[in-house]
């Protein structure tokens, strides 16, 4: 092999390391050593002169110190390459405030995360859940709760009709009457789901809402035992120190019947959040429920409504309106 | 209704304020509020106008000098009706008026006014701003306004529930007042006098006894029609009703006074001397009070003179026999109707009256014997008025009041607490129940007639619970044991499906689930409608999620917002057969996806819009079981798939057409949805797959293939040759070029080779993908790419 072929060969091996060269400050230094160190592939090359002819010998020389230059110079190019881009990934070059990379994350609206909320609560208290047809027979959603046709009490329930023995439920009662005909007493349910009301749509009232009922069935319930149901749900739900009164009111399926508020202080004002109350021993007759046997309380809220107190929101139509500003806020 | 404290007064001591009243009502159950409470206003004084001059530089108003009796004031007024001699409502310089309103000393064009004079808007008492409020000149002056007014005008508005027609008048507020705080309750006596003279008659027939059963009258003449006096006008107007003349305030006090309705007709208006109470035939007209004519259907029931109708029972009287100037003699009719005749009547009509709102309710057949002799009496106190007839007292529907059992135990099981026998005892007298003790805890009862919700024992166990107080009730928490097998809630495990969709970027909405028609039938679907829609943009149930969704990205391009991916679940409905068992019911999963599904970034990402294949991905993602996308022609989609999960059909999914947008006038580009079958995504419990130990070996294959073939046909040819050692085939690569030739596609599939049972080694491997590249070379043309 002549001596210009095995300066030739340095050179090839050089470049090789050289590209493979990673920002390896021990794998840099290595490299180095070997090459451009004494005793590297470079310096070993001079040891050739005393192999070569003397006439040759400058040439020789001219061309070492050549290969010599080169490397050195594309060393250094290289390492400096190295080195900036280490640099670029140092924490004085990151610039934080720079926005990251975006994951666009969506929501649960804000009454499925109201309706959730109230039923972890009652199912930790024994609740199961069940759910219910929004088309019922006149039967389902009135008669069998101690609604005749005729009868004042549905002046305060304006209903959707499909046909003259249809409704659209105007509330979730009427599932309270298919569970108590499918089952047996004992029985503990919350109820959630949309009813409908025929009314005109304001900022406080809308064509539907939700509503969660619950029902409990026993041999010995009692309206203590409503109050102190009722008290943990409101408690739970708001604030441990919130003000509730329970107040007597009227509902045809429930008696005594009571409708519950609590106390706003921004608007100081009692607000009602529900209505609630003993079950009408005419309704466990229609569903076939000995009344001397069995007792059991009832109550039912709106969503909405909840909803609204518990996030300050002032207008209900912003729940149906699917707004994006309104709807990334929860 | 609106009650007035003054007139509670009369019936039982009060010496609350308004607001503890509405307080104590209201937890009675008769929720109550301060209609008007004057007890805010201070330094607001009578006072009397010496002088009224015209202001020197305004036309309209004038120089007033007035005194509360110890000063003089000058101020400048500009009320039409100030005149000297007035008693007037002075408000001083520092007074305080409703809505926190206060009174400073003011220049009016260049005269110094050292207070107001006040209308009765400004004192709140009513919405009259015509002019300042003028007093009876007899009022004292000198005193707070509150004190004169606020004894006669402060009121209360109670919202009395359909079951407590008892508490539609004062006296049965003034009694539930009495049982709450113990106090004695005064009721009115009732004169039962006879005609000293009887110069008429009158003759009554019930033809309808069901819908009448009572009906009392009797005639008085020589009455004076005139104003009422000021105290019966005061208690009229305090509870928001006008004084007419002495004859219709007489009825509409008794009204307000017992709760009991009655008429009083112009009798010499009677052709003939008698009174027949009839329905009404179909289409009969008849022209009421309100000088409407109504057209009546056969369930009315009529009042008539024998010949034509004066009445329309129990709802409003006609304008034919109506009382007026020159009324001399009157007939008193004073009856108990059916409730749900009348009803039913107010219903048809749309017409409802105080008198209807009470008979529907249920007035008491006993009150119509009281009612009648109080009116009896007040016409001869307030007209002079003279009875001259016999009484009819036509009673054919006479009841007996129910008896009920009542039992300590079941009111105490009930309650949750003891009631003591003097409590129960105590409290049954003052709600005016006969009792009679049967046993040890055990009382029969007879309610009295004017509390028709008192049926069964449980309507007097609520009276003892309320009485007691609600608030007094202690809570319990403790529960029988209750277990049951069942899961709680059936639907708990979506809430991981709208979670994953939340990752996602996907933002939940409830929409309305009444449409119109033309929208809910887009997708060719038979709507349920509503007979009586709030309106035609309202009358009928969706029967897909997905125009609500779209309207709702319509809505939000609107407002600025166009990247979108929404989503929705709930109930839609359609009808597949009349009658109430071809209305169906299904609860729907659906999702929209609109504009960008990533943005370009700083960081070098380019935009990404939303596609057919970002949508694959997030079924992908949301059905972590293996789900199957099998092109279909699906209305409303122009690239429509059958869902498959499970090998089961569960929904669509696909582009939605510019045409089905364009159709629900809608404006917007390309739209992607999904809509799955909510039920049928409860998917069953994991069962765990061993890990196996053994190495993983990769492959790559390079496949030149027909562009036209799908990706997906060589991939399960790849697997049946896999002899079960494939556990994951994925494209990572196409390529496209001239190079590999026209109509062709380059494709690298990355297959994962694993044993459960040992380690593989290529000997094993080796003859697969020869198979595989023979296979897919004699099915498909498949060539490796060298």
């Amino acid at each position: 092999m002549s001596y210009q072929m095995k300066i030739e060969a340095v050179r090839n091996s050089f470049r090789a390391a050289l590209d493979s060269l990673t920002a390896d400050s021990q794998a840099i230094e290595e490299v180095r050593v070997s090459y451009l160190g004494r005793k590297g592939k470079i310096a070993k090359l001079f040891a050739l002169i005393g192999s070569i002819d003397s006439s040759e010998r400058p040439k020789f020389g001219q061309l070492i110190n050549a290969l010599k230059n080169d490397c050195q110079s594309s060393f250094d190019e290289k390492v400096a390459l190295l080195t900036a881009e280490t640099k670029d990934s140092n924490e004085d070059s990151l610039d934080f405030t720079l926005p990251g990379a975006v994951y666009r994350r969506g929501s649960l609206h804000p009454l499925q995360q109201t309706m959730d909320e109230i039923k972890d609560i009652f199912t930790s208290i024994g609740f199961s859940v069940a759910y219910g047809r929004e088309i019922d027979d006149d039967y389902h959603n009135f008669q069998a709760l101690n609604m005749p046709k005729h009868h004042p009490a549905r002046d305060m329930q304006d209903t959707f009709f499909v046909d003259d023995n249809t409704v659209l439920r105007t509330h979730t009662s009427n599932v309270q009457i298919h569970l108590m005909e499918e089952q047996d007493p004992p029985l503990r349910y919350i109820v959630p789901g949309r009813v409908y009301r025929n009314e005109a749509i304001s900022f406080k009232s809308y064509c539907l809402f939700h509503q969660v009922e619950g029902l409990y069935i026993d041999k010995h319930v009692s309206f203590s035992e409503l109050k102190g149901t009722l008290e943990y749900f409101i408690k739970r739900m708001f604030d441990e120190n919130v003000k509730i009164r329970f107040r007597p009111s009227y509902f045809p399926f429930t008696e005594p019947s009571a409708e519950v508020d609590i106390w706003n202080e921004e608007r100081n004002q009692w607000m009602e959040i529900l209505g609630c109350g003993m079950v009408d021993p005419a309704v466990f007759e229609n569903v076939g429920y000995d009344p001397e046997k069995w007792q059991g309380f009832a109550f039912g809220m709106g969503v909405e409504r909840i909803a609204m107190l518990k996030y300050k929101i002032n207008d209900i139509r912003h729940f149906y309106q699917g707004d994006v500003r309104f709807l990334e806020q929860f | 209704m609106q009650v007035s404290i003054q007139w509670l007064k009369k019936f039982v001591d009060i010496r609350e304020t308004p607001e503890e009243i509405a307080e104590l009502l209201s937890m009675l159950g008769l929720e109550a509020e301060v209609e008007l409470d004057l007890t805010g206003i201070q330094n607001c004084v009578t006072a009397t106008v010496l002088s009224s001059e015209k202001h020197p530089n305004a036309d309209k108003l004038k120089l007033c000098s007035v005194t509360d009796g110890d000063e003089t004031f000058n101020l400048v007024c500009g009320a039409p009706n100030v005149s000297a001699g007035q008693t007037v409502v002075l408000a001083k310089i520092g007074a305080k008026l409703p809505g926190g309103f206060k009174i400073k000393k003011a220049k009016i064009r260049g005269e110094v006014s050292y207070g107001m004079l006040c209308s009765e808007r400004e004192l709140g008492i009513s919405e009259s701003a015509d002019g300042i409020m003028v007093l009876d000149n007899e009022t004292p002056i000198g005193v707070e306004i509150s004190e004169i007014l606020n004894e006669s005008l402060s009121s209360l508005e109670i919202d009395v529930t359909p079951n407590r027609p008892d508490a539609l008048n004062h006296l049965g507020v003034a009694r539930e007042i009495a049982i709450k705080t113990g106090r004695e309750l005064r009721i009115p006596d009732v004169n039962k006098s006879s005609p000293i003279n009887i110069s008429d008659s009158v003759s009554v027939k019930i033809e309808d006894p069901a819908g009448c059963p009572r009906y009392m009258a009797g005639v008085v003449k020589n009455v004076t029609v005139k104003p009422s006096p000021k105290w019966m006008e005061d208690a009229l107007t305090a509870t928001g009703m006008r004084p007419i003349n002495n004859l219709v305030d007489i009825s509409n006090y008794i009204l307000l006074e017992m709760g009991h309705p009655t008429h009083i007709f112009d009798f010499d208006k009677f052709p003939a001397k008698e009174v027949v109470i009839r329905r009404a035939n179909a289409g009969e007209e008849f022209v009421t009070l309100d000088e409407e004519k109504r057209k009546l259907n056969s369930e009315h029931l009529l009042i008539t003179n024998g010949e034509s109708p004066v009445a329309l029972a129990g709802i409003m009287g006609g304008m034919d026999s109506a009382v007026d100037d020159t009324t001399k003699t009157v007939l008193i009719e004073s009856a108990y109707f059916d409730p749900i005749t009348i009803r039913k009547g107010s219903k048809a009509l749309g017409l409802l009256t105080e008198s209807s709102r009470r008979f529907e309710r249920g007035a008491d057949p006993n009150g119509a014997e009281t009612a009648f002799w109080r009116i009896v009496e007040l016409l001869k106190e307030l007209a002079g008025g003279e009875l001259c007839s016999d009484i009819v007292d036509e009673y054919p529907g006479k009841k007996d009041q129910p008896v009920i059992r009542l039992r300590q135990c079941k009111l105490n099981s009930i309650a949750g607490y003891e009631n003591s026998e003097e409590f129960i005892e105590k409290n049954l007298t003052a709600l005016n129940v006969t009792i009679q003790k049967v046993a040890e805890g055990e009382w029969d009862c007879v309610p009295p007639s004017f509390r028709p919700d008192l049926e069964r024992e449980i309507d007097l166990i609520e009276e003892f619970i309320r009485i007691y107080g609600y608030d007094e009730v202690a809570s319990s928490r403790r529960y029988n044991s209750l277990f049951s097998l069942e899961i709680p809630d059936p639907q708990s495990k979506l809430l991981n499906i709208y979670n994953t969709l939340v990752g996602l970027g996907f933002r939940q909405c409830y929409n309305n689930s009444l449409q119109p028609k033309k929208v809910a039938e887009s997708m060719d679907i038979s709507a349920v409608a509503v007979v009586n829609p709030l309106n035609e943009q309202m009358s009928v149930l969706r029967t897909s999620l997905i125009p609500g969704l779209l309207h709702t990205i319509d809505f939000n391009i609107k407002n600025g917002t166009k990247d979108l991916r929404l989503f929705e679940t709930g109930q839609v409905h359609h009808r597949e057969t009349v009658g109430f068992d071809g209305l169906k019911e299904t609860q729907l999963l659906s999702g929209v996806l609109h504009g960008l599904a990533s943005a370009a970034s700083v960081h070098g990402d380019k935009d990404c819009h939303e596609s057919v294949y970002t949508l694959k991905g997030i079924l992908s993602a949301l059905f972590t079981t293996r789900f199957k996308l099998t092109k279909k022609e699906v209305s409303g989609y122009s690239n429509g798939f059958a869902v498959e999960l499970n090998g089961k059909p569960v929904g669509v999914a696909g582009q939605i057409s510019a045409s089905y947008i364009e159709k629900l006038n809608l404006d917007m580009k390309e739209v992607f949805a999904f809509e799955v079958d909510l039920n049928q995504l409860k998917h069953n419990g994991v069962v765990f797959t061993p890990l196996s130990i053994y190495p993983v070996i990769g492959r790559d294959l390079n496949f030149v293939l027909d562009d036209s073939l799908n990706s997906g046909d060589i991939e399960s040819v790849i697997l049946s040759c896999g002899k079960g050692l494939i556990k994951n085939i994925v494209p990572t690569n196409i390529f496209r070029h001239e190079s590999i030739g026209d109509g062709k596609k380059s494709v690298v599939y990355h297959l994962t080779f694993q044993s459960d049972n040992r380690t593989l080694e290529d000997k094993e491997i080796t003859p697969i993908i020869e198979e595989i590249i023979s296979v897919a070379s004699s099915q498909f043309g498949a060539k490796l790419r060298s």
